[in-house]
């Protein structure tokens, strides 16, 4: 008989117990599951944002230029200018970037610091500075070319690398300057996306040559192919201040190979 | 001793079962009542922990935004995460001090701010911790221009 009450309390109390202590520890693990995983949304998210002047000869509204950097979708919910906030809904897919103009009334002396909110709650400041109206117009802080390597391509992963930070270098020259602001700068190559960003001093028109190092490979040399050879303009104040130049093989809209066309490679 | 004992008799084997069998199933109710209740009142405190453990794991807020002006510090709070907050603020400057603002309620993935009134010179750093009651802090610093 007192067996059969210790086993009717350890079936009707002491096991429900821990039944449902148990349910409440899986409960807080899906939780803490859940938030790593937004918080690792978090802190993988990045965006690029630049303020510049819609027209420049113009002092009634600035454009809000936001770049998506990372490998997943960003919503913009407010766009700062200053301690004024404009709530918006600006969905911006992987590596590409939208432009908000904002209106405003710019007298002699007035600054604007812009700041962009996202769902995730990352907080983003213009990296070019503070945009500023002085007596000659508009006036700001910095200037440069971001180079852009894309997700890896097809061709590249059947190449042979000779290392893993030597093998893509830019030149930067100003058009009209014998001297090049970088020469043969290394730019890493990440497995995804990477990038890098070479400030200059001032806006203006600069030539850029971007190569990369294929190896020997049956019949083709070990060569420097040059994926990019062309003049970009920072036409501050009428554009934007930093501008993006993205190295692709080929033309990202050809299907097929994507073996990098260059007159030592075989066709 | 023997004679003395002799003439009296026991309880018979049934009555005892009985007895024993009463004695056992009322302890054994008592037990397994103060069981239920123990254990009822264990699995309550259990869950309650876990749960507000867990609304603290789950907890996100930052400082959005912070601008000085005219004698009054907004703070901008975004409330990004899937809970309600309740929030004390504690603004260090470089120099002097300021008294804390405290119990700010912020609803889940709301925006607010909230108004410090006081005189601050240009240059002066603040240190700004925003606390939660779940004991979760986010740090801020802010130059005023």
């Amino acid at each position: 008989m007192g067996t059969l009450v210790f086993v009717g309390i350890l079936f009707a109390t002491v096991i429900p117990m821990f039944l449902i202590m148990n349910q409440a520890d899986v409960l807080l693990d899906q939780s803490k599951l859940t938030i790593r995983r937004s918080d690792d949304e978090r802190d993988n998210e990045r965006a690029e944002v630049y303020i510049f002047p819609t027209d420049p000869q113009s002092s009634t509204s600035v454009s809000i230029q936001i770049f998506n950097k990372c490998e997943m979708p960003i919503t913009v919910i407010r766009i700062w200018l200053n301690n004024t906030r404009y709530v918006t809904d600006l969905s911006i897919p992987p590596m590409e970037n939208r432009t908000q103009v904002i209106t405003v009334n710019a007298h002699n002396g007035n600054s604007y610091d812009s700041r962009v909110t996202t769902q995730r709650g990352n907080v983003y400041a213009a990296l070019n500075g503070i945009l500023s109206f002085g007596p000659s117009g508009w006036i700001g802080e910095s200037f440069g070319i971001n180079i852009v390597i894309p997700a890896r391509e097809a061709w590249m992963s059947s190449e042979k690398w000779d290392g893993p930070y030597d093998n893509f270098n830019v030149t930067i020259t100003r058009v009209g300057q014998s001297i090049p602001e970088y020469l043969s700068s290394y730019m890493t190559r990440a497995v995804s996306a990477s990038e890098q960003f070479f400030s200059l001093s001032e806006q203006g028109t600069y030539h850029v040559k971007a190569q990369v190092h294929l190896s020997k490979k049956a019949l083709r040399l070990a060569h420097w192919h040059t994926m990019v050879d062309g003049d970009y303009v920072i036409a501050w104040p009428g554009g934007a201040p930093i501008i993006q130049v993205t190295l692709y093989a080929q033309d990202p809209s050809l299907p097929g190979d994507q073996t990098p066309l260059c007159p030592i490679c075989p066709p | 001793m023997r004679q003395k004992f002799k003439n009296r008799r026991g309880f018979s084997e049934v009555i005892v079962s009985v007895i024993l069998t009463a004695v056992v199933l009322t302890v054994g109710a008592m037990v397994w009542s103060y069981a239920q209740s123990a254990t009822t009142v264990i699995a309550e405190n259990y869950v309650e922990g876990t749960l507000s453990l867990k609304q603290e794991i789950i907890e996100r807020f930052t400082v959005e935004r912070v601008f000085y002006e005219s004698g009054v510090l907004r703070i901008w709070i975004f409330n990004y995460g899937s809970v309600d907050s309740q929030l004390d603020i504690y603004v260090t400057p470089s120099v002097g001090t300021i008294p804390p603002s405290l119990s700010h309620t912020i609803g889940s993935n709301n925006l607010e701010y909230v108004d410090i009134t006081t005189t601050l010179s240009a240059g002066t750093t603040l240190s700004i911790k925003v606390h939660s009651v779940r004991g979760n802090n986010v740090y801020y610093a802010y130059t005023v221009s």
